[in-house]
């Protein structure tokens, strides 16, 4: 003989009942929004990665190109840190590689 | 067994035929178990949708070492209990000393249909229905349901009593009607 207990558990556990058609298409519905939900931030995700990394690739290639630079060159008057300025000292680069070379020389010699 | 593995498999690929396969095996059972909780035909429909819905997206936590109805059950319940905890306060404020040990009536029990089952918990106020439905059809403890629902033990033994006393006043009621007294 079973306990009302044992009785009611059985029963209760047998109760079954069909919800609406509707149910299942707002499941649907939900778990579609969550596919383009998910599908919306991987895209998001990408555009920063490759935001950055062209952030990064823009600063690479500015050193670089900044390597590529001659460096400040030396001339009687002082130190010509830029192009414009070695424009301005003297328009004629040869002469200033020809200073600058001299006081390589003279650096190598020991002298001033 | 092996075709709800296939399934299993199936859904965690988000593939969405299984997945109304799942829906189509499991529901008019997790409804069930909804209309146990909620007596509300709307709320039950949203707790179902829910729950599905989390079954859905979280089913690679399934490590498949339980029975598979027995998650999506838990799920179920959970979600019951979320859903009656947001729109609901428990009015669970009877002390133990007030209520009264009562057994039912076996023999009205083996005459109730399902449905009439089922109207009959949908009845109880929602203190009373919750921990009805955990601690007899669920199977939960009293130290579970207290530490779940946030109340006391002794709370939980009185809403047992008190829900199952009230129980059989309808049941005796049902009965009477149906037989006359």
């Amino acid at each position: 003989m079973k306990s009302p207990d044992q009785l009611l558990r059985d029963k209760a556990r047998h109760i079954q009942q069909a919800p609406d058609a509707h149910v299942w298409m707002r499941i649907e519905n939900k778990l579609l929004k969550e596919d383009h939900r998910k599908r919306m931030r991987s895209q998001w995700v990408t555009r920063w990665i490759s935001g950055i990394a062209a952030v990064f690739i823009f600063v690479a290639v500015f050193i670089q190109w900044n390597d590529i630079l001659p460096s400040p060159a030396q001339t009687s008057e002082g130190t010509i840190a830029s192009w414009e300025e070695l424009e301005i000292v003297n328009d004629d680069f040869y002469n200033v590689q020809r200073v600058h070379n001299i006081h390589l020389a003279y650096a190598r010699i020991g002298g001033n | 067994m092996e075709g709800v593995d296939k399934l299993i498999d199936a859904c965690r690929r988000n593939d969405a035929n299984a997945q109304q396969q799942v829906y189509d095996m499991f529901a008019p059972k997790m409804y069930g178990i909804c209309l146990r909780y909620l007596k509300n035909v709307h709320d039950a429909e949203d707790v179902l949708v829910e729950g599905f819905f989390k079954i859905f997206t979280k089913i690679h936590q399934y490590s498949g070492d339980g029975s598979f109805e027995g998650w999506i059950k838990r799920i179920m319940v959970n979600e019951s209990l979320m859903h009656l905890r947001k729109t609901n306060n428990f009015r669970m404020h009877v002390n133990i000393d007030t209520a009264h040990h009562v057994s039912e009536n076996a023999l009205a029990l083996d005459n109730l249909s399902h449905k009439e089952l089922l109207v009959l918990i949908q009845s109880l106020p929602p203190g009373y229905r919750t921990v009805f439905n955990m601690y007899v059809i669920e199977g939960y403890k009293h130290r579970e349901i207290a530490e779940i629902l946030g109340i006391s033990i002794n709370t939980s033994k009185s809403q047992l009593i008190l829900a199952k006393k009230k129980l059989r006043d309808m049941l005796k009621k049902k009965h009477n009607q149906k037989f006359g007294s």
